[in-house]
């Protein structure tokens, strides 16, 4: 077949033309990519900038349910994504076969409220087209919380079906660009419910739980911003998941899911948000819901070698634990404040300090202060933040001040501020004992 | 133009460029929301560009050939062929959907750089000097992927013509 250029460059305008009016369209939010992008920023030029670009992917993955523990996506040995024919008749705008029953309440998500915003930002559309061919109708939801959202399609399809949807979905989530985790997958032939957690390298925590009861399949996206919250537990996406099911079937959800589990006292030993400044409070954020939750040794590790990449190994003595703190929300930027506690082996806390304080890796580019908190320590101010080491007898402390656009307005700035609640975490250590 | 002001203007036909690059939804989405946050990074020299939009979309363009380079995204083709056209392709209007259907799949199977070209070009309305300019390389190099995607869609096409006159 021989067709001229002018009709082939028609053709291929056509081509375009009719896929980009098939783009999806997402709510892009100018402050998550902000707040991500200043996020990635940061890491790459923190003084101590090995040590902390190591340092979420490896506290996220002590993260208890996050870690080494969690299982990798199924069949992750092969990559293989939807298969979405061009031709493919697009899947039915209506809902179909589905009730409205089977979509979860803002009363089944304790703090949540219908968001019809963003159904309506949506055109009450979604963008999991799992087996467009076979689907039969679908419903959509969405809530919104305390700055995260639980969005959520329910799809009916065609017998024999709803099993081969989840199989696709399951392909595509394997071959996102960053870690896809699986919390769990409890697969029958007529049921699945499914978590999947992606939690690296973004500004946000998504957890997508795909529920299957026969033929109907609930896709439940939540979103949380990393600067606020933690990531879901397994049990609480298993709550969900519950929950979910329960609508699905057509019954109700005997109690609402604690999504945000509300804040808790520091463990003992740790700072109190008061110590770090006014209505300064315990973060949920980045942590999990469990306060002074276990985090990496590495962090305190002292930096090695020309490139800062490596570090020398640390003499501990049970695992390092860690607390958030964030600043009120008074408009004037945000913070995070994250303290670890690391237990070293006896006599080897101060030659570890010492090697702290003689890293060359960690006075680069910012200012240095010696002393002045516990038996001792080292307090580096760094652009986007601040770091303070302090050694308590055979206890290490860091603490790591990431700012987004947040200062202290008492004298002497964010390195005074950083000594003075560095002082204040060693008198709590000693408090403790 | 601050970024907010430039994600709220552009951002949906950011997603749409990138949907005619990858064909792809979430690609597509993961995408933009990438090279938005490099411009972000870099923002004072994306305001400052002349044409910021196209600052932005070469952004698109370089991370949709990085990432198919390191294979971290795959893309999904299809194994379904579309539905085939009858006889009579000039007098039938479903011959030209049977045709762009079959350009559709093959462009999604060109290597990045030649569907990179053809997408500027026929679609964003690049001309070859602008295409360089995205790109990184000579004008030259420009006609030499258009050329090379073209023959495979053009390959693509013929083979369809060729198995509806063996019918």
């Amino acid at each position: 077949m021989q067709i001229s250029d002018a009709e082939f460059s028609r053709l291929l305008e056509d081509v375009f033309t009719q896929r980009s009016e098939r783009a999806p369209e997402p709510a892009l939010s100018a402050l998550a990519l902000r707040e991500q992008a200043r996020r990635r920023q940061r890491m790459a030029y923190a003084s101590v900038g090995a040590v902390a670009a190591g340092a979420t992917a490896v506290a996220l993955a002590a993260v208890p349910g996050l870690g080494a523990g969690r299982e990798p996506a199924p069949g992750a040995a092969s990559c293989v994504g939807p298969t979405v024919a061009p031709g493919v008749p697009a899947p039915p705008a209506g809902p179909g076969p589905v009730a409205e029953s089977a979509l979860l309440r803002s009363t089944d998500l304790s703090g949540y409220r219908h968001d019809d915003a963003w159904v309506t930002a949506n055109g009450g559309s979604y963008t999991e087209q799992w087996l467009p061919e076979a689907q039969l109708g679908h419903r959509v939801a969405a809530f919104t919380g305390r700055e995260s959202t639980v969005s959520q399609a329910v799809i009916a399809y065609a017998a024999g079906a709803g099993r081969a949807a989840v199989d696709q979905a399951l392909a595509f989530w394997r071959c996102r660009p960053f870690g896809v985790e699986t919390e769990f997958a409890d697969r029958s032939d007529d049921e699945d419910v499914i978590a999947l957690s992606n939690v690296d390298d973004d500004a946000v925590y998504r957890h997508e739980l795909i529920v299957r009861r026969g033929e109907l399949v609930a896709m439940v996206l939540v979103f949380r911003p990393r600067e606020q919250f933690a990531p879901l537990s397994r049990a609480t996406l298993r709550r969900m998941a519950d929950a979910v099911g329960a609508r699905l079937e057509g019954r109700s959800v005997p109690a609402p899911v604690e999504v945000d589990a509300p804040a808790e006292e520091p463990p003992a030993g740790f700072l109190e948000p008061d110590d770090v400044g006014a209505s300064w409070r315990l973060s949920t954020a980045g942590l999990g819901p469990d306060r002074g939750v276990g985090w990496d040794s590495a962090e305190l590790a002292v930096p090695a070698g020309d490139d800062c990449a490596s570090s020398a190994p640390l003499a501990t003595d049970g695992p390092a634990r860690a607390v958030a703190y964030l600043p009120p929300n008074d408009g004037k930027g945000s913070a995070q404040l994250l303290e670890i506690v690391q237990p070293l082996r006896a006599g080897t806390g101060e030659p570890w300090l010492e090697a702290m304080r003689a890293s060359a890796c960690l006075s680069r580019g910012g200012s240095v202060v010696v002393g002045g908190a516990g038996d001792e320590s080292v307090v580096l101010q760094h652009r986007g933040g601040a770091t303070a080491y302090v050694r308590v007898d055979d206890t290490a402390v860091k603490l790591d001040l990431t700012s987004f656009g947040w200062a202290p307005t008492a004298p002497g700035g964010t390195l005074q501020w950083m000594q003075d609640v560095a002082a204040r975490a060693a008198a709590r250590i000693r408090d403790r004992r | 133009m601050t970024f907010d002001e430039y994600v709220a203007a552009r951002g949906q036909a950011l997603v749409r460029f990138a949907y005619v690059l990858t064909a792809d939804a979430h690609l597509a989405e993961d995408l933009v929301q990438t090279a938005l946050m490099k411009a972000y990074r870099h923002w004072a020299k994306v305001t400052a560009a002349d044409h910021p939009d196209a600052y932005v979309r070469r952004i698109v363009v370089t991370t949709h050939i990085s990432w198919r380079r390191k294979r971290v995204h795959p893309e999904h083709l299809t194994d379904t062929l579309p539905d085939r056209a009858v006889d009579g392709r000039a007098a039938d209007p479903a011959d030209r959907v049977s045709e762009r259907d079959v350009l559709d799949r093959a462009v999604s199977a060109l290597q990045p750089r030649p569907r990179a070209v053809l997408v500027l070009r026929h679609y964003a309305g690049y001309d070859d000097t602008a295409i360089a300019q995205v790109l990184g390389c000579s004008e030259g190099a420009v006609r030499a992927y258009a050329s090379k995607g073209a023959a495979a869609l053009r390959a693509a096409l013929g083979e369809q013509a060729l198995a509806r006159e063996e019918r």
